[in-house]
């Protein structure tokens, strides 16, 4: 199996918005993993089909309008409003 | 005070008048502020005052103040829940976990937060934000995780009880390396309402104790459906019938799950002998997905993690951390570089095994394995009511020993992912001592019967003949 370039494994987690701070220990680790996950390529699963999961409606609570928790919790906000960054500089 | 009784002994005490839980309590508190196992990361004064609330109440709830400890990434609105990740610090959710509000209306006593490896991504507690938790039995060994902080909070008696998350054995792993009991109950009995997300449709809460019958009783408060949790449901009560024993049951033993070192392959015949004079039956039985089960464990956890920690963006949820002068992209990526290095490489694979590309050969194929090995453990409980095995294929080791060898600590998974992947119950029950330090055996059942589980670790207990923790 090729291994996976570090460009590839620094765009996603650019992707990602995670900012990795030693790209080239992280992307060697990630390779050890993904090396081991081809074990995978033995399993002999090929034809079979995936399950999807299903939770049925009546399994669902009542969708109903409920108080908002306390913005305590938030640190980023300003007269009762979420503050977030700019979406463009 | 004497801190060493089981859950049923302490309430046994309160009842009986030897025992006042305010003392017990602050007891306990005192024990934590003075360890030097760093199984807490937070430990909360006021329960002494919430225990004396109770020792005054004339109807006392069943657990009259006992010391509860939770793992961090259990919602608390009374308590910082941190996940043991920089992200999280100083964070308290607005509301409480189910599981935490039903112990709470019966009147047990939360006494802090219990470390773990960061987001439960990790075996051996190393992975925490706030360094490692220490074994009680030799603190130059590794507790296990990510539930080590619950696992040596008993341990060490700073607690009667705990409740850790079992996403991969994160329960049963860290109960095998403590001496404790660990339980993983069917998916869907305990609800997950409040405990954060890492991989949610395999993970559940787990009762941990010193004892089965403490683990059964705390798996009765805390279960049952819940109209916050859709993939809830309804458990049979487990403490009434505990002590039925294992008389005619069958047991298979996993061929895949028995390659383990010397001292745990002899701990692994020695169950198999008690519980053979108490009865049971046993017989090899094989699960061909067991050698891929490890690999799709963490590609379908990876995928999930990768989703589930993207709410993490520091703007409703996080540390404080100002917005002005940021881009909104360029935040979230500096607000996200708190996230520790286990965490931040599960999230790269969580981005990249799911992605065009790259799905057919990792995430839809580990789905793929997950449903076979589903199949498999179906066909195998028409054979057996049970299936036993080690819970971890080693025994304890040291702090640092593995830290640097992802797929090494991956394979440690090998036998307890199975009960995860396919939503069955599944205990850690304490059997032996190897080199001074404790060895876990496990016992898996079918969905649903999680009674029948901790039926069969107590029956195993009786006869194991295990010391006990080191008081």
């Amino acid at each position: 199996m090729e291994p996976v370039p570090a460009e590839e494994i620094d765009s996603i987690a650019r992707m990602m918005k995670i900012q990795v701070s030693d790209a080239g220990a992280h992307a060697s680790r990630v390779r050890k993993m993904l090396d081991y996950f081809s074990i995978l390529d033995g399993a002999d699963v090929e034809h079979d089909q995936i399950r999807p999961a299903h939770v049925p409606l009546g399994a669902l609570r009542p969708d109903e309008a409920r108080p908002s928790p306390p913005p305590r919790i938030l640190h980023n906000t300003r007269d009762g409003y979420v503050r977030a960054p700019k979406m463009s500089a | 005070m004497n801190l060493n009784v089981s859950a049923e002994q302490y309430a046994a005490g309160v009842a009986g008048g030897s025992i006042s839980a305010e003392d017990f309590v602050a007891a306990t508190l005192e024990r934590i502020k003075k360890s030097k196992y760093h199984a807490y990361l937070h430990a909360d004064g006021s329960a002494v005052e919430r225990a004396r609330a109770i020792d005054k109440k004339p109807e006392k709830g069943p657990f009259a103040g006992m010391p509860v400890s939770l793992k961090d990434n259990i919602c608390t609105s009374g308590m910082p829940t941190t996940c043991a990740s920089r992200m999280l610090e100083g964070y308290v959710s607005p509301y409480d976990a189910t599981a935490v509000e039903r112990l709470e209306s019966l009147d047990a006593v939360m006494v802090g937060k219990t470390n773990m490896d960061e987001f439960a991504m990790g075996i051996t507690t190393e992975f925490s934000a706030y360094g490692p938790t220490l074994n009680p039995w030799n603190p130059e060994y590794v507790p296990g995780g990510s539930s080590g902080g619950a696992a040596a909070s008993l341990a060490a008696l700073e607690c009667c009880a705990a409740l850790g998350s079992d996403t991969g054995g994160s329960v049963r792993n860290p109960a095998s390396f403590c001496g404790v009991v660990g339980f993983k109950p069917t998916y869907g009995a305990v609800s997950r309402y409040g405990l954060v997300s890492y991989a949610n449709s395999i993970e559940q809460i787990g009762p941990m104790a010193r004892t089965v019958r403490d683990a059964a009783w705390v798996f009765d408060a805390i279960s049952g459906a819940d109209p916050r949790d859709p993939t809830s449901r309804d458990a049979e009560p487990a403490l009434g019938g505990i002590e039925d024993g294992v008389e005619g049951a069958r047991f298979g033993i996993v061929r895949e799950m028995t390659g383990g070192s010397d001292d745990v392959s002899r701990a692994m015949r020695s169950a198999v002998e008690r519980l053979e004079s108490a009865g049971a039956e046993f017989e090899e039985i094989s699960l061909s997905m067991a050698e891929y089960s490890v690999a799709a464990y963490y590609v379908i956890t990876s995928t999930e993690a990768g989703s589930n920690l993207a709410r993490f963006d520091n703007v409703m949820y996080g540390y404080d951390m100002p917005v002005d002068g940021y881009e909104f992209n360029a935040y979230i990526s500096r607000a996200r570089s708190r996230l520790g290095p286990e965490v931040t490489r599960r999230m790269i694979l969580g981005g990249f095994v799911p992605s065009a590309g790259h799905a057919g050969k990792y995430f839809l194929k580990a789905l793929k394995v997950k449903h076979r090995l589903e199949d498999e453990v179906e066909d195998a409980f028409r054979r057996v009511d049970y299936m036993f095995s080690p819970t971890v294929p080693v025994p304890p080791f040291r702090l640092g020993e593995k830290i640097d060898d992802p797929v090494t600590l991956f394979k440690l998974d090998a036998n307890t992912v199975m009960a995860n992947l396919a939503g069955k119950p599944s205990v850690s029950v304490p059997c032996a001592l190897a080199g001074g330090l404790p060895v876990g055996m496990q016992i898996s059942g079918r969905a649903g019967d999680d009674a029948g589980v901790l039926r069969a670790a107590r029956a195993l207990e009786r006869r194991a003949g295990f010391p006990g923790v080191p008081a």
